[in-house]
């Protein structure tokens, strides 16, 4: 009987931005959370630019929405007819968001910029004040479960992070990788805890390594399952071959 | 033990290339996720080509890990007595017959399927 291995991404279900004077005068004829300042989403386990932990596909997105300090008639035509007042909650049209090294950009819906960063219709012009949430799911890559016997081999690759190698999904001759990021000096715990995993719940079902995702069912699967408790993990990476 | 197989089949007539497939347990490399709504299963290539077979599945929203436990159920099932053909997701509700089938809808949080093979 086969054990399977569950692992997914860390992400925080939601997170909300309040957006500075500083913001409105850095953003002004690009897109909103580009240049110096951004909407970057934190809580991933990495940081935002890191291969295998970040944000980069917008199917990550559920939702994002504003909440509009005061009226504000600079919003696309498809946003309440092109005018909001305060406290109302928009919903802002995936066409008008953009995400990419973790950082949440929505196009303004006015400005001097040219069509690639403005959308008169689905896009808004954020002002100091305004509060934009992003709600994240389940997306390109976020989750993976390999049947143990595709563990090729597991290494520490760094202070504190341990590698596990599987066989390639999609083969293409490398190998997909999982990193787990954990407390200093752990990784003989973790090839443990992985053995006690594999060679422990032969029960026929998926067994969750590793569930990073801010809306887990904490009655029914362990963020990080109990043979890997104490042991500070804090990431996790996944880096599987292109073009899904 | 006997080998399991994993059938899935496309709402199709199961009579054209990609219709339907099946694999032996022992070929099941993985599955990942794709989208909110798609996870991707993985075998070895049936043809030893470059590129690995996949089955791609449209899923209930958000329901991966859900899908990954239940196809692990079935994949594990062997039975004694049985030639433990079982069905992952039949959209073509036509099971083959004599086969006292392991499971006659398969995974219902799978409402499309789409088979890939070099």
């Amino acid at each position: 009987m086969e054990t399977y291995l569950y692992f997914r991404k860390f992400r925080p279900a939601s997170q909300s931005f309040t957006i500075s004077a500083t913001n409105v005068s850095n953003w002004a004829n690009i897109d909103q959370g580009s240049a110096t300042s951004f909407m970057e989403i934190t809580g991933i386990g990495a940081a935002y630019n890191t291969a295998g932990y970040l944000i980069g596909s917008e199917t990550e997105i559920a939702s994002v929405s504003v909440k509009a300090v005061g009226s504000n008639s600079n919003v696309g035509s498809n946003i309440s007819g092109g005018a909001v007042v305060a406290d109302e909650v928009s919903s802002i049209p995936m066409a008008a968001v953009d995400i990419g090294n973790s950082r949440l950009r929505i196009e303004p819906a006015t400005g001097s910029g040219d069509s690639d960063n403005k959308d008169t219709a689905d896009g808004y012009t954020l002002v100091a004040g305004d509060i934009v949430t992003v709600n994240l799911q389940q997306g390109l890559e976020t989750s993976v479960m390999y049947p143990a016997s595709s563990l090729i081999g597991i290494e520490a690759t760094a202070t504190g992070q341990t590698t596990l190698r599987f066989k390639s999904l999609k083969n293409d001759g490398s190998d997909d990788i999982i990193t787990i990021d954990h407390d200093a000096t752990k990784y003989e715990n973790i090839v443990e805890g992985i053995n006690a995993i594999i060679n422990g719940n032969n029960h026929g079902g998926v067994v969750t390594v590793v569930d990073g995702s801010g809306d887990t069912e904490a009655s029914r699967i362990p963020r990080v399952n109990k043979a890997l408790q104490g042991l500070g993990i804090d990431g996790l990476g996944i880096v599987l071959e292109a073009s899904y | 033990m006997a080998e399991n197989y994993l059938f899935f089949a496309e709402n199709e007539d199961n009579d054209a290339d990609g219709d339907a497939v099946m694999f032996p347990r022992s070929k099941f490399l993985g599955a990942v996720s794709t989208a909110i709504t798609t996870l991707e299963f993985f075998f070895n290539d049936r043809e030893n080509a470059a590129a690995n077979d996949d089955v791609s599945c449209t899923i209930s929203t958000g329901q991966h890990l859900n899908v990954c436990d239940e196809f692990a159920s079935l994949a594990n099932s062997n039975r004694n007595n049985t030639n433990n053909f079982t069905v992952i997701r039949d959209l073509n509700d036509k099971l083959p017959s004599n086969e006292g089938a392991i499971s006659a809808s398969g995974i219902s949080k799978i409402s499309a399927i789409a088979i890939t093979t070099s």
